[in-house]
């Protein structure tokens, strides 16, 4: 995690992808947490802030991003015994946990589905579907976006709030790169058509 | 209308924010609390219905292990068999201050660094320690040893299966010891296992349970197999040693013949070449002479200048003993073409040897980089352990060794285990009688132990009514019963006892005349004899 120059911008760690030995490694460790509860730890410990700031993004206080948090571990040790290796670090799983938990919470919470945005990401959106960055471009944005459905905005936050590379994006979804990329295009394209229409 | 709630610039969370949420211990209490226990399961009331003593069953096989009431006092924890079933295998005596590298009588090493002890009070010691060091390998040593191997992760108890345990202990006039964190000794223990499916576990005796420890050396490794060094291969030969020339003696009989000199190179080093008769050892006969001879043969004997020729015709035959000579007109041109033949050899001699040599040193360099490939860059204890047995000259192991590392961050005993669930292959409604009498056995605990799997599985004494084995297993059962004696169904009793598939099955127990006092009377008992001279 880092902080721009504007101090507000938080960028997810994109090391989605570590080298061989990790990844064996953190085969090892899940083999092990599959053998032994306790053996949970290293994934716990490796993988906690992460899981924690992308839920606190999505969410409107700490406390209730604290509990996401445990649930989203919770869940992903009681299915630790089915979890299927295939090379794929353990924190795409996570990912859709989470994505899972927050669903379940807002539901459940009857609340609105947070999304936290600073200016440098409105900023970017707005090149993305080709307008300059001004207070009403900006205000514009905001109303256009408001008409996403949950699993769009999902996507907008990923790869444009949390700057996801598709190659991860697409272990986080479980989908082939070419649809991620087909989706994002997709719903940038969306976005485009609804920010014209509010004219 | 607005679907979501967004929130501008927000600042977020701070690495404090991050350190109060993570917390894995609280974490684990959250998932236990969750999941449900053994105790809330509806498959524990059905048990207890049927036991009728609900709260102590469940709360025996959660904290307690099998207490045998023979002479040993009970400690409530760890219940050795016999009094024996304490004792360390083998004891060090090393100088705290210098360290040491052991090795125990299987091969397992124990690297033991400079100032690795601390009294009770965490101060450094002086002078020397007694290191006591005992491993299991087998379920009968785990079982004589009284050593706890249920496992309570996050509400749900396990049985472990062992990939080899270790006892280790340091002690200095009589008291003991404690680990120094700063200088920490390191086990690699022989196993008899490489699968990597095993954890590294602490036995906590104050807490009373297994501690499951983060060490990724727990994982099995493979020490390569000796090999010999080749012998040097593509080595060209050399022709054997140029005879020296020597006159003719004229008193002394004589003969010329015709030879392969490819056959025979040394002999080719000067013209005119004569066999003269060793007389002493072969007799010559003129009559020899007159003979046409259809064959003729040369064989090298011991001595270099000493020939043997053998004339054949039919079956007669003529063998003499000889030596190269030529004439004496001959013999300085002779003498000459020996020399220059024999500084060749001697120069083609030199040449094979220092060939030998080479080669001889590169295999030893290829294996030593063959092993440095396989083993570790760094000095690690497998590479300590190997060097170590090749000292010690141990080279004669015709399999490769499989270890596993322990950091001993405390004294005590650890262990290299897969939990493990009770068997459920197939599940009867078990009774415990002595094979004798007919009288159930009186025991708190019942043993299942498939044979040649380092693990015990234990059921209580009420909850027999789900008694659960693997049928494809050499099972048997041991119990220690209340008044101490060694119960125990063998591997063929099982069998018969659960041959016909009933879900109700009467295990007839064999049992000890009284007490088992040592190891060899357990083990004669348990089926399980002892392969490490433990």
């Amino acid at each position: 995690m880092f902080l721009t120059a504007k101090g507000m911008f938080m960028k997810m760690e994109t090391r989605y992808h570590a080298t061989r030995e990790d990844i064996a490694a953190e085969e090892a460790e899940i083999n092990a947490a599959k053998r032994d509860p306790r053996a949970f730890g290293p994934l716990y410990e490796r993988y906690y802030e992460r899981i924690l700031r992308f839920i606190y993004q999505r969410t409107d206080s700490k406390d209730d991003a604290y509990d996401i948090a445990q649930q989203t571990f919770i869940a992903a040790l009681e299915n630790i015994g089915k979890y299927k290796f295939t090379g794929v670090p353990y924190s795409a799983l996570l990912f859709r946990i989470a994505l899972n938990e927050l669903s379940r919470y807002y539901r459940k919470a009857k609340v609105r589905q947070s999304v936290s945005i600073d200016d440098t990401q409105v900023a970017d959106v707005l090149t993305e579907i080709g307008q300059e960055n001004s207070g009403e471009t900006d205000a514009r944005l905001m109303k256009a976006l408001q008409q996403l459905d949950p699993e769009e905005m999902n996507l907008l936050q990923l790869r444009f709030f949390d700057k996801v590379p598709f190659k991860d994006l697409c272990d986080i979804l479980e989908i082939s790169e070419t649809a991620a990329k087909a989706r994002v295009y997709r719903l940038l394209e969306k976005v485009k058509t609804i920010y014209t229409t509010l004219l | 209308m607005e679907n979501y709630n967004i929130d501008r610039n927000r600042k977020p969370l701070t690495d404090a924010d991050v350190q109060k949420g993570k917390n894995f211990d609280a974490f684990m209490n959250a998932y236990t609390a969750k999941k449900p226990s053994f105790f809330r399961t509806g498959k524990f009331y059905v048990l207890a219905a049927a036991a009728g003593t609900v709260i102590a069953v469940g709360a025996y096989m959660l904290t307690t292990t099998s207490t045998p009431g023979n002479t040993v006092e009970s400690t409530a924890f760890i219940n050795p068999l016999f009094e024996e079933a304490r004792n360390p295998d083998t004891s060090f005596v090393i100088d705290s201050k210098e360290g040491a590298l052991l090795m125990n009588s299987n091969g397992s090493m124990i690297q033991v660094p400079k100032n690795a002890f601390l009294d009770s009070t965490g101060n450094a010691i002086e002078g020397k320690v007694e290191l006591r060091y005992r491993e299991f390998h087998d379920a009968a040593k785990i079982f004589m040893a009284g050593i706890p191997m249920t496992y309570d992760s996050a509400g749900t108890q396990y049985h472990f299966e062992s990939a080899g345990m270790i006892e280790i202990t340091a002690w200095q006039n009589g008291k003991p010891l404690k680990t120094n964190p700063d200088s920490l000794i390191h086990v690699a223990m022989i196993s008899n296992s490489d699968e990597d499916r095993f954890n590294t576990y602490y036995l906590d005796t104050t807490a009373k349970k297994w501690k499951y420890i983060n060490d990724e050396k727990a994982v099995a490794f493979t020490l390569p197999k000796e090999d010999s060094l080749s012998s040097a291969p593509n080595v060209k030969t050399v022709d054997a040693p140029p005879v020296p020339p020597k006159v003719a003696d004229k008193n002394k009989p004589s003969f010329a013949i015709a030879f392969d000199p490819a056959e025979f190179p040394e002999l080719t080093s000067y013209k005119g070449v004569r066999f003269q008769v060793d007389e002493s050892a072969t007799p010559y006969n003129k009559d020899d002479k007159k003979v046409a001879w259809e064959d003729v043969a040369i064989e090298r004997m011991k001595k270099a200048d000493v020939l043997r020729v053998i004339f054949t015709a039919g079956s007669r035959e003529a063998v003499y003993v000889t030596t190269p000579v030529v004439d004496e007109k001959d013999f300085a041109k002779a003498k000459a073409s020996w020399e220059k033949r024999n500084a060749e050899y001697e120069t083609a001699l030199k040449a094979k040897a220092k060939r030998e040599e080479e080669l001889a040193q590169k295999n030893e360099e290829a294996m030593l980089e063959k092993d440095r490939h396989r083993m570790w860059v760094n000095d690690t204890m497998a590479a300590r352990a190997m060097r170590m047995r090749m000292a010690a000259n141990l080279q004669s192991s015709t399999q490769s060794m499989i270890m596993r590392e322990f950091v001993i961050s405390d004294f005590g005993i650890w262990n290299a285990d897969c939990p493990s669930s009770l068997p459920d292959d197939w599940i009867v409604n078990a009774k415990m009688i002595d094979g004798t009498t007919g009288k159930p056995i009186d025991a708190h605990m019942f043993y299942l132990v498939e044979k040649n799997k380092n693990a015990l599985f234990m059921y209580a004494s009420g909850n027999l009514g789900q008694f659960g084995f693997a049928r494809t297993a050499d099972n048997m059962i041991w119990a220690v019963t209340k008044d101490g004696k060694l119960a125990t169904v063998s591997v063929d009793d099982f069998k018969t006892a659960t041959a016909n598939d009933k879900k109700e099955v009467t295990f007839k127990f064999t049992i000890s005349d009284k007490p088992v006092a040592n190891g060899s009377q357990a083990r004669a008992q348990l089926g399980i004899p002892d392969a490490t001279g433990s």
